[in-house]
């Protein structure tokens, strides 16, 4: 069981730090899907600098970013253009001689346009150098597309992707967690709430860590599915949040979710098993000699099973005067 | 000034507008933001940085007069140095007339020096969602387009989503939401304010909720916490913390 679970926590571990490297092309269109309630944009700093380190020239296509972000080396605003226009920009910004990234702060103005259609979009960007990590507002709607049988630009994107990632607040999922281990209804964020006037809730869009939800898909069409949260540590930031006993691996920023110090941790229960944990007027436990004699009673159907059918389980039964035998039918 | 209680960290929060940030205030139907945003005014005006009011839903007059009774500012004096501008109506009878519009500001704020450091304040452009045919996004365009020239960014927007529509996805209500929460994402700090839960109160106006934005900041003390506050008859505005003295 420890081994399984060290197992998976290597694995998925050293996949999530390659996705968000970009580096071997394990996932040549990665998409972030965020909310109001923990946003991408953390991720997408980390995924920069990242990528900074490894020497790949970042690209930042930006809708909704109105000042070059640190650390990128071409910055377009591409806000108030069609796709066709944007598609025409990028593909003279491309050089696929060099390792690069393409980043969308937003794909939304894309997605609305009647006439836009992922694959061929993408399609012009791809290139065995090219990685491109799109942003996508999960809760904003997407302008339903004309035809009422077509599915929607977003559902093609989340088909299209190499690997989805979803991001949470960490405050709410641990407030979540807890509500579950108490059986009780989970408490709502943000929109969910359904009231007017809460759209970002207490707890949302820590700068600090994010956690992911990462479906990494193969291949092979196989799909691994895991939860981290991400620190999002900057030079001064690392002091901070090592004051405040977040992370548990001082030198790693990214974990298991279960693994983060303030993710609730299953209850030890060795104690219980024993029966001596267990709080009742009665001694359900059993000695050592009472456990012998209950081995050693036969069961009867494993008495019927021997040659000759054994002397237990059978139905002895004697007859009395008001019993009607019938010889056809009945045999004793 | 007109502000009986206001609490510093706020007040500090409300004064700190880095190159190109984004502040987002909503309202609903029951409550009002334009008392806040009369107050990130007067910080920027402090500030000596020039204050550009654009406003689609309350006249003109409504800003001059705000402002002289809850602030004490002279807009007409401060418009002749142009320190304060307060345009209303802003072409809302067509999308081209809107474009035209913004092209011309956009041009005017890039080309003077004097506008490097402005703010802006948007008051409910959502209001033209429904009254020209215009997308959310050639909206929000156009807001970014307006964000890229000015230092930062103040934008009233009203956040019902739920009682105005009983729960039927419009094509009005989707703009509206595609709107809203682009502009939430956008946004580094996001005011909301609501009436009480609890119903109406003779001595609460409503509940101020200060939360981040998508875009927040790596550190911001005094954010994720909750107000109540107050508007009197004479602009007197107070702030407090749930269950704090007034």
């Amino acid at each position: 069981m420890a081994a399984e679970i060290q197992h998976r926590r290597t694995h998925n571990l050293l996949l999530i730090n390659r996705i968000l490297s970009c580096r071997d092309q394990v996932s040549p269109f990665t998409l972030i899907l965020d909310s109001l309630q923990q946003s991408g944009w953390p991720l997408l700093t980390k995924i920069i600098s990242r990528a900074k380190i490894s020497k790949v020239h970042i690209t930042f296509v930006s809708f909704e970013t109105v000042r070059k972000p640190a650390q990128v080396d071409d910055f377009i605003p591409c806000h108030g253009k069609s796709h066709l226009e944007v598609q025409r920009l990028l593909t003279t910004k491309i050089q696929p001689s060099r390792k690069s990234l393409l980043i969308f702060d937003t794909l939304h103005p894309l997605l609305n346009q009647p006439t836009f259609s992922p694959a061929p979009f993408l399609g012009t960007l791809l290139s065995p150098s090219a990685t491109i990590v799109a942003l996508v507002h999960a809760d904003v709607p997407v302008t339903a597309p004309a035809n009422v049988y077509a599915a929607d630009a977003l559902t093609l994107l989340r088909y299209m992707a190499t690997a989805i990632l979803t991001t949470h607040s960490l405050a709410h999922t641990v407030a979540r967690k807890i509500a579950r281990d108490r059986s009780l209804a989970e408490p709502a964020f943000g929109l969910e709430t359904g009231v007017d006037g809460v759209v970002v809730s207490a707890g949302s869009n820590s700068a600090v860590n994010v956690v992911v939800e990462m479906e990494q898909r193969r291949k092979s069409g196989r799909s691994v599915v895991e939860w981290f949260v991400v620190a999002t540590t900057t030079a001064t930031g690392d002091g901070e949040l090592r004051a405040m006993g977040d992370l548990r691996g001082r030198s790693e920023d990214v974990v298991l979710l279960e693994d983060h110090a303030a993710y609730p941790k299953p209850a030890l229960d060795n104690g219980r098993e024993e029966g001596e944990g267990m709080d009742s007027t009665f001694n359900l436990g059993l000695t050592e000699e009472q456990r012998r004699d209950r081995e050693k009673v036969v069961l009867p159907y494993f008495d019927a099973q021997k040659e000759g059918g054994g002397l237990g389980g059978r139905i002895l039964y004697d007859m009395g005067a008001e019993d009607d035998f019938d010889e056809e039918e009945d045999e004793i | 000034m007109a502000f009986a209680k206001f609490p510093a960290e706020l007040q500090s929060l409300i004064a700190d507008l880095p190159d190109g940030s984004s502040h987002l205030l909503l309202e609903t139907a029951g409550t009002s933001t334009s008392w806040l945003a009369i107050r990130y005014v007067a910080a920027v005006l402090k500030q000596a940085s020039p204050v550009i009011i654009v406003t689609w839903l309350r006249s003109s007059n409504f800003w001059r007069q705000e402002l002289r009774k809850a602030a004490n500012i002279d807009s007409d004096e401060l418009s002749k140095s142009n320190k304060l501008a307060i345009h209303d109506d802003p072409s809302l009878t067509s999308a081209e007339g809107l474009s035209k519009w913004a092209k011309e500001l956009t041009t005017l704020l890039s080309s003077d020096q004097q506008y490097q450091n402005a703010v802006l304040v948007l008051d409910s452009p959502d209001i033209v969602l429904g009254t020209v045919s215009i997308s959310a996004d050639s909206l929000l365009a156009i807001v970014i387009g307006l964000r890229a020239v000015v230092r930062s960014t103040i934008i009233l927007t009203a956040s019902d989503l739920f009682s105005l529509e009983a729960n039927s996805q419009t094509p009005l209500r989707t703009q509206q939401q595609q709107f809203l929460m682009t502009l939430g994402h956008q946004a580094n700090l996001v005011l909301s304010t609501r009436v009480l839960d609890t119903g109406h109160a003779k001595d609460v106006s409503g509940v101020l909720m200060i939360s981040h934005g998508g875009q927040a900041a790596e550190r911001q003390t005094g954010s994720d916490s909750e107000y109540l506050y107050q508007v009197e008859n004479n602009r007197a505005t107070s702030v407090w913390k749930r269950g704090a003295d007034r």
